[in-house]
């Protein structure tokens, strides 16, 4: 079953003279449980397509459909909303909130839905990314392993549909990179957590089930690594 | 707290220095808000209460009412005390005892009853008010008569009360008509200055004295009685008397005039008195201007703070909004939704108004009572009132303060908030927001380089490319640089126009006598307290004059559109003043007149005093000018209008005849000690002759010479109250110039401590926005300093490109703030000039103390904020860090 599925998406910045084509009818899906990496050259289009597909950025045309929702069909409200639930995103820089701590970070999808956070749920999840004695620091305290480990667990707090991650160790040494790289591919297997990482670097990739490579905002091949 | 909340009061802790500023900037609005309805309130009671003090407490007065109909005014809706007086009559003030005084040889006896004693205005001095019948209480004026020692609380007093009557003669064709008279008629006398009155059907009523009173207010100068007090009881008015009523009501409302309408009407009274000043200070009033005005000003204050506050409290949260803006983008990111966005400054708002708005309150209660007990003395002096400010406060307006406060707040937050909504997560990701110029937004002039330098091209184009936090300092800098300025302006105009009304008056206490006692007044020409004297007699007459010689700003003063021809003569009154000898011939010599013929009475000679003050109907203002245009070898014929019958139609007919005439010799512009021009108004001369002349022209037409006494003196309120209490003068009027003018002078500086507290409480709040700005603007940039830094920008470059923004903010708000304040001092000038005279000045000390204080403030939030950032890692600042 297709979780994620893109139809002719485009995205173009300015007018006229000034037009910068970033994405180019791209059309492609992904199924439920499956480890996709994007890869391609600086500025061949890579983030603006996680965005797109991560509902933080609007398309000029096309369709993203998460788990059969046409998300660009949702009003703002819904949209958001819907990413709160169905969307789980990693950033290259963390993007933690520099004056919450790790616990509330981590829950922060959780408590913007008014959910009372389930403790057991949020301990297990704690303890699988190791960071069962930093719950109350601040994000300034902590490694950059540390913080990328946060914003995994911010990612998959709500079970998402698809969780998307933007260089997720760029940031990082080798050790931390293979750490959270170890993390996400497990959570890929272990909960059948669909995975779409962007990334320039070839172990990551081909880690994956898939690798689409994008050059020049055109989506240029498909290819399988694990059928 | 759900988590955006719990988010937005970290950040607000996070950014302690921030969040303080814009708390104090809200307590200084709140507090000002909550100062003027405060002080509103507390001035209408200052003057609902002088009121009661002077006036009493009462609401409609009927006067003279039958006692038979007293069951109609007590039939009065509104009647919760009913006040009477029966007024007694007089008694000979000598059958106490004591010498008579020509214009007050009696004792005059009032009956109020124990609402009228509690609710008019009696003030006791000692002892206690009658609380039955045969008890009264005396003035301390005439306690005074009886010597210092005297002790009169607790004697006994037999008055033989009567009724004062003037009989007039009979005539031929009938009997003189007989008229009862009161403390509003003075003494009648005769030209041997005898009383020619009767006191008509006296009784004798035995007193008990228990107490001493101030003198009643309705007591007047010439009041021939001196008043006492006695207790009314009701029961014991016979049914053929009359009395004064008043009904006090404890909850008017504006029924209340119907109802007093209705009562006139039985009681078939055409007047009756309402207590309009009461009415209105208690918020009752069928049309009243004073009310409108207030309220007008109020809300003119309320709107000129309101703007002030809401351009401090928008930028305040705007800075927040941008601040955040990575926070509120990570938060949309994980699916905050606009709301929730919204909801999060908002809340900001909440907190800032849960702090401020009660702190704001009890800062305006401070600071008003410390303001009111350091104004009360000269409030009083100025305003000639009895009571005293007292702060006042009720729910009604706390609950007006905080309404207006919070809609302040709201209406500032407001859309900061609808921007916070609309952050994305793609801005914060990409940390892009700035990127939305374009180069057309950041253009600067070529000259700025070549001029100034690479660090002032850059000041300039970071000014630009933030156009609406710059613009909003721009605008505070405008709102205090405009009000500071034309405030100053108006206070100077103020201080010029007072010179200019009250110029030309050059004596402190002036005295004016009905019975001129030689003796007397030689004895006080003695008083050390008097620096300097002039006594002046004057008689008044009416010349002819020819329109010709009136300058032309006379001319159309006095005729207005409707010029006569210059061929026509005019009617003028002309005062002549009689200077002693040496004094005239001091002003001849120098107006080089020859003094021989000023001496000569068969041939009355005058110098006029040739200046006068006009008031042009066309021009709308006054103006100085000559009295006439010919003041050599003019002889003006003295004329004196009189009735010589009536007409087909019943109009009386008058007819010109003349007496004599006096020629003037010459003008002078020099004012002797007493002579005020414009005095007597503008179809009015004054013209100076010898004391000979004087009674010779006296002597000619049916006039009487007028005393006064001019007063130079160091203490003149000492002057004042040693001729009052210590000359016993009889039939004299005082007036204390000295006192009139510190009055106006007072008022000034009543108006000068709340002006400038204003306006100092504005510049605070703009000088909150002005820290705020800058150095939030300073602090955001503060990865691009380090990578200036970073590529080889020297300290002394970077102060420099600190220095030309902060000249830009200040030159920038000059050029607005300037003009802007030019143009309303300009028309304060014009509406100022229209009722007085005086030349349109540019209050330049105010000018230049603004200008510095403008450069200080922005230099220094630079200059501060700068050495923050200069101090810190390049390195760190230029990573990618969470901020």
């Amino acid at each position: 079953m297709d979780i994620l599925k893109v139809e002719g998406l485009s995205k173009v910045y300015g007018k006229g003279e000034n037009e910068v084509k970033a994405l180019e009818n791209i059309s492609f899906s992904v199924k439920k449980g499956e480890f996709v990496a994007i890869i391609g050259p600086s500025g061949s289009g890579k983030s603006t397509l996680l965005h797109l597909l991560g509902g933080v950025d609007k398309p000029s045309s096309g369709k993203v459909y998460v788990d059969g929702t046409d998300m660009y069909s949702l009003g703002e409200t819904q949209l958001a909303v819907f990413r709160r639930r169905q969307i789980g995103l990693i950033y290259q820089f963390y993007n933690l909130i520099p004056v919450l701590t790790v616990e509330e970070n981590i829950t922060l999808p959780l408590l913007l839905d008014g959910h009372k956070v389930n403790k057991e749920e949020l301990n297990t999840l704690v303890n699988t990314l190791n960071l069962q004695e930093r719950l109350q620091h601040l994000p300034n305290q902590l490694s950059g392993g540390q913080q990328q480990r946060v914003s995994i667990g911010r990612a998959v707090i709500n079970h998402p549909a698809i969780i998307l991650a933007d260089e997720p160790t760029g940031n990082l040494d080798s050790k931390n990179s293979k750490e959270i790289m170890d993390m996400l591919v497990m959570f890929n297997k272990r909960f059948n957590q669909t995975l779409i990482v962007i990334t320039h670097d070839e172990r990551i990739a081909l880690q994956a089930d898939r690798i689409v490579t994008i050059e020049d905002g055109r989506l240029e091949k498909v290819e399988v690594i694990r059928p | 707290m759900n988590i955006v909340n719990k988010l937005t009061l970290r950040h607000m802790l996070l950014n302690k220095r921030r969040t303080l500023v814009t708390i104090i900037g809200v307590i200084v609005s709140v507090a000002m808000i909550s100062a003027v309805t405060m002080l509103g309130l507390s001035f209408l009671d200052l003057l609902k209460r002088d009121t009661i003090a002077n006036h009493g407490e009462w609401h409609m007065n009927y006067s003279e009412v039958p006692t038979s109909k007293l069951d109609i005014v007590k039939s009065s809706a509104y009647l919760d005390e009913l006040l009477l007086e029966h007024k007694l009559g007089y008694a000979p003030i000598e059958e106490q005892g004591l010498e008579p005084t020509t214009y007050k040889p009696y004792i005059f006896v009032t009956e109020y009853n124990e609402a009228a004693l509690d609710k008019l205005p009696v003030t006791l001095v000692e002892g206690r008010l009658p609380q039955k019948q045969n008890e009264i209480v005396v003035p301390k004026h005439y306690v005074q008569l009886l010597g210092e020692s005297a002790q009169v609380i607790g004697k006994s007093i037999t008055l033989n009360i009567g009724d004062r009557f003037y009989y007039e003669e009979d005539t031929p064709e009938g009997k003189g008509t007989a008229w009862k008279l009161d403390q509003s008629d003075s003494i009648t006398l005769d030209e041997q200055k005898n009383n020619v009155e009767s006191l008509v059907d006296p009784k004798p009523i035995t007193y008990t004295i228990v107490g001493i009173i101030e003198r009643l207010n309705n007591e007047y100068v010439v009041a021939p009685g001196y008043s006492f007090v006695a207790y009314l009881d009701e029961d014991t008015l016979s049914i053929d008397t009359s009395v004064n009523t008043w009904i006090f009501s404890g909850d008017p409302d504006k029924g209340i005039f119907v109802d007093a309408d209705r009562i006139a009407s039985e009681l078939g009274m055409e007047h009756y008195d309402m207590n309009t000043d009461l009415l209105r200070f208690q918020f009752i009033s069928s049309n009243d201007n004073f009310m409108y005005t207030l309220y007008s000003m109020i809300t003119i204050i309320m709107v000129v703070i309101m703007v002030g506050s809401i351009s401090l409290i928008y930028n305040a949260f705007g800075i927040s909004v941008a601040d955040r803006s990575r926070y509120l983008g990570m938060l949309a990111s994980v699916g905050a939704t606009k709301r929730q966005k919204r909801n999060s400054v908002l809340f900001e708002g909440l907190i800032i108004s849960a702090i401020s708005i009660p702190l704001g309150i009890l800062s305006a209660m401070l600071g008003l009572s410390i303001t009111f007990a350091a104004i009360n003395p000269l409030f009083q002096e100025t305003m000639s009132l009895t009571e005293v400010l007292v702060l006042r406060v009720n729910i009604w307006i706390i609950l007006v303060s905080i309404a207006i406060s919070l809609l302040t707040i709201m209406l500032s937050v407001w859309w900061p908030a609808r921007r916070a909504a609309r952050v994305s997560a793609i801005d914060a990701i990409r940390q892009t927001q700035d990127v939305k110029l374009s180069r057309k937004h950041v253009k600067t002039s070529k000259l700025t380089r070549k001029l100034f330098g690479i660090e002032a091209e850059i000041a300039m184009k970071n000014i630009k490319r933030n156009k609406r936090r710059y613009q909003i300092t721009i605008f505070s800098l405008v709102i205090s640089i405009v009000l500071f300025l034309t405030v100053s302006s108006l206070t100077d105009a103020m201080k010029r126009a007072q010179f200019s009304t009250s110029a030309g008056i050059n004596y402190d206490i002036s005295l004016y006598f009905e019975e001129y006692d030689e003796s007397k007044i030689e004895l006080l020409k003695q008083n050390e307290l008097i620096k300097q004297y002039n006594i002046i007699e004057s008689i008044n007459s009416n010349v002819e004059i020819p329109v010709e010689l009136l300058p032309k700003t006379a001319q159309k003063a006095i005729f207005g559109s409707e010029m006569p021809s210059t061929e026509q003569t005019f009617n003028m009154s002309v005062f002549f003043y009689a200077l002693d000898d040496e004094l005239l011939k001091e002003i001849a010599a120098k107006s080089s007149v020859n003094e021989t013929g000023l001496f000569d009475p068969s041939h009355p000679q005058a110098i006029l005093y040739n200046v006068n003050t006009y008031y042009s109907r066309a021009e709308n203002r006054y103006v100085t000018d000559k009295s006439l245009l010919q003041t050599h070898d003019l002889n003006l014929p003295l004329v004196e209008w009189y009735s010589v019958g009536e007409d087909s139609d019943g109009n009386i007919e008058y007819d010109i005849r003349e007496f004599g005439s006096v020629e003037i010799v010459g003008e002078s512009n020099e004012a002797p000690l007493g002579v005020v021009r414009g005095q007597y108004g503008q179809s009015t001369m004054i013209a100076f002759v010898s004391k000979a002349t004087l009674e010779q022209l006296n002597s000619q037409f049916d006039s009487y010479i007028q005393r006064n006494i001019y007063m130079l003196s160091d203490d003149p309120m000492a002057l004042e109250k040693d001729v009052r209490e210590n000359y016993d003068f009889s039939g004299y009027s005082l007036r204390n110039a000295y006192k009139s003018k510190q009055e106006e002078h007072g008022l000034i500086v009543i108006m000068n401590v709340f002006s400038y507290g204003f306006i100092s409480l504005i510049t605070l709040i703009s000088i909150a926005n002005i820290l705020n700005t800058i150095s939030t603007g300073i602090q955001l940039r503060k990865r691009e300093f380090a990578m200036l830094r970073s590529i080889g920008m020297s300290e002394k470059g970077f102060y420099r490109m600190i220095n030309y923004e902060s000249i830009l903010y200040g030159v920038k708000s000059l050029l607005y703030g300037l003009p802007t304040s030019a143009l309303i001092m300009f028309l304060i000038y014009r509406s100022m000039s229209k009722t007085t005279f005086y030349s349109f000045q540019v209050p330049w000390l105010s000018v230049f103390i603004m200008l510095v204080v403008l450069f200080m403030i922005v230099g220094f939030s630079m200059l501060y904020s700068g050495s923050k950032v200069k101090k810190g890692s390049i390195v760190d600042a230029i990573k990618q860090d969470n901020l």
